[in-house]
């Protein structure tokens, strides 16, 4: 079988392509996602201080900044869930007149803040001509008021972005939507601002 | 080898179909397909937020309320979900139970979702919304306009300053897990000055039920948990105005 010229430049062009966009790593900038901008009841009460200790990631998972391998490509957020989560939510509360400090500063706190970061993911789905990507953020939090014994706080908070589309784009944005609207949960819960209002 | 794989698809196709002479019909499907992965590309909506200086001047605001027909489209798992959202609407279960084993297309799913009680999730929206945004204080009257088409021009020169529309423009039920699905609702709010003609609001809320159930639990409980998401919905987009900086 005859081949030309031209045809044999763009087999290998084409294969060129597809061996150096599978075999790529790419950087989600999820830290430049934006942050939320709401209304918020968390304003309605009178400033605190939260002290944060360093969030876990419990999903058991080797890579926890990476969200999806496609062929040989890899997807990794930019800062692993446990501190990127940790830092969305203290941004929410400061945006909303708190104060939020190290745990280990030993800074005086009305409140200790731990989180276990069980979901932070995304899926890819194929259908037969679309796609649906599903992006996927989950956080138990701890609220331990100071001292500890005047009450504690426990509660877990899931965001979810889902969107259709033919081709896969918008990864970092999808997965930056997912945990604003975990973040909207935590910072919209009435038992939650009925704690800290105590 | 005279065309590519790609082009003596399409060639054969067109042939086939005679419909096109064969230069025309390659760009024509070229031109098709990247409009329809462009169409079908999801873009995250950008969001307006409220600022107290734009509400200045703003004291009497007509709220108008209207919900899209729920999601008859099929489910990731090629079952319908129309027929699940009969009961929110409060159709008997016999026709429930008819619709499921019959109601396996499309068509007929829409059908069946013209048939939803609309105005009663119009107005719950706007109960809820208004009943956050009154006691916040911002504006001296909020009156909710039924219709829905009411001439913008004819509410200005009516009195009005502003105009609110809630638009529930998604409810659908998405398979989880399994035979689990949950209930999901999309809501957007905005706020247009009659006088300027500006938006000076503009936000969505998308908001899913909590937990996941199997069909029988929503033939039971699926008006009660539309109510829930939709008060939810409703609050959280009110508390732009109520706890406005």
């Amino acid at each position: 079988m005859k081949v030309n010229r031209s045809n044999l430049i763009s087999i290998v062009s084409l294969i060129v392509t597809l061996f150096l966009n599978t075999g790529c790593t790419y950087v989600l900038n999820i830290t430049e996602t934006p942050a939320l901008q709401m209304g918020s009841p968390l304003r309605s009460v009178e400033p605190k201080t939260f002290a944060f200790r360093d969030f876990q990631d419990i999903r058991g998972v080797e890579d926890p900044s990476l969200m999806i391998k496609i062929g040989f490509s890899t997807h990794s957020l930019d800062q692993p869930p446990a501190i990127f989560i940790a830092d969305r939510i203290k941004k929410e509360f400061e945006r909303n007149g708190h104060k939020c400090v190290d745990a280990s500063s030993k800074a005086k706190a009305d409140f200790i803040v731990d989180g276990k970061i069980y979901k932070m993911s995304f899926q890819n789905i194929h259908g037969t001509w679309i796609m649906t990507q599903i992006a996927k953020a989950g956080v138990k939090l701890t609220i331990n008021r100071v001292p500890s014994e005047s009450g504690v706080f426990e509660k877990s908070y899931e965001g979810e972005y889902t969107s259709k589309s033919a081709i896969l784009t918008g990864i970092t944005e999808k997965l930056g939507q997912a945990a604003l609207s975990m973040i909207k949960d935590i910072s919209t819960d009435s038992e939650l601002i009925e704690f800290i209002k105590k | 080898m005279k065309d590519s794989l790609f082009t003596t698809f399409v060639h054969g196709s067109a042939r086939k179909l005679r419909l096109l002479p064969k230069a025309r019909w390659d760009r024509l499907f070229c031109i098709v397909l990247a409009l329809l992965m462009l169409s079908c590309a999801t873009t995250i909506p950008k969001e307006t937020y409220l600022t107290s200086a734009n509400l200045s001047g703003i004291s009497r605001v007509a709220i108008i309320a209207s919900a899209n027909a729920p999601d008859v489209t099929y489910s990731s798992s090629n079952m319908p979900t129309s027929f699940m959202l009969f009961p929110l609407i409060g159709i008997l279960p016999a026709m429930i139970e008819g619709a499921a084993k019959s109601g396996m297309d499309a068509e007929h799913g829409q059908q069946i979702g013209k048939r939803v009680d609309l105005t009663g999730i119009e107005y719950k929206i706007t109960e809820v919304f208004a009943g956050s945004i009154v006691p916040a204080g911002h504006f001296k009257a909020v009156e909710r306009i039924k219709n829905k088409n009411q001439d913008e021009q004819l509410l200005s020169t009516s009195g009005y300053d502003a105009i609110i529309r809630l638009t529930v423009s998604e409810i659908s039920l998405d398979r989880m897990a399994g035979d689990y699905v949950g209930l999901h609702i999309h809501v957007q709010g905005q706020l247009k000055n009659l006088r300027s003609g500006q938006i000076i609001w503009d936000r969505e809320e998308i908001v899913t039920s909590p937990e996941s159930h199997q069909l029988d639990y929503y033939k039971e409980n699926g008006l009660k948990e539309l109510n829930a998401l939709l008060e939810k919905a409703g609050k959280k987009l009110a508390y732009d105005f109520v706890y406005l900086k």
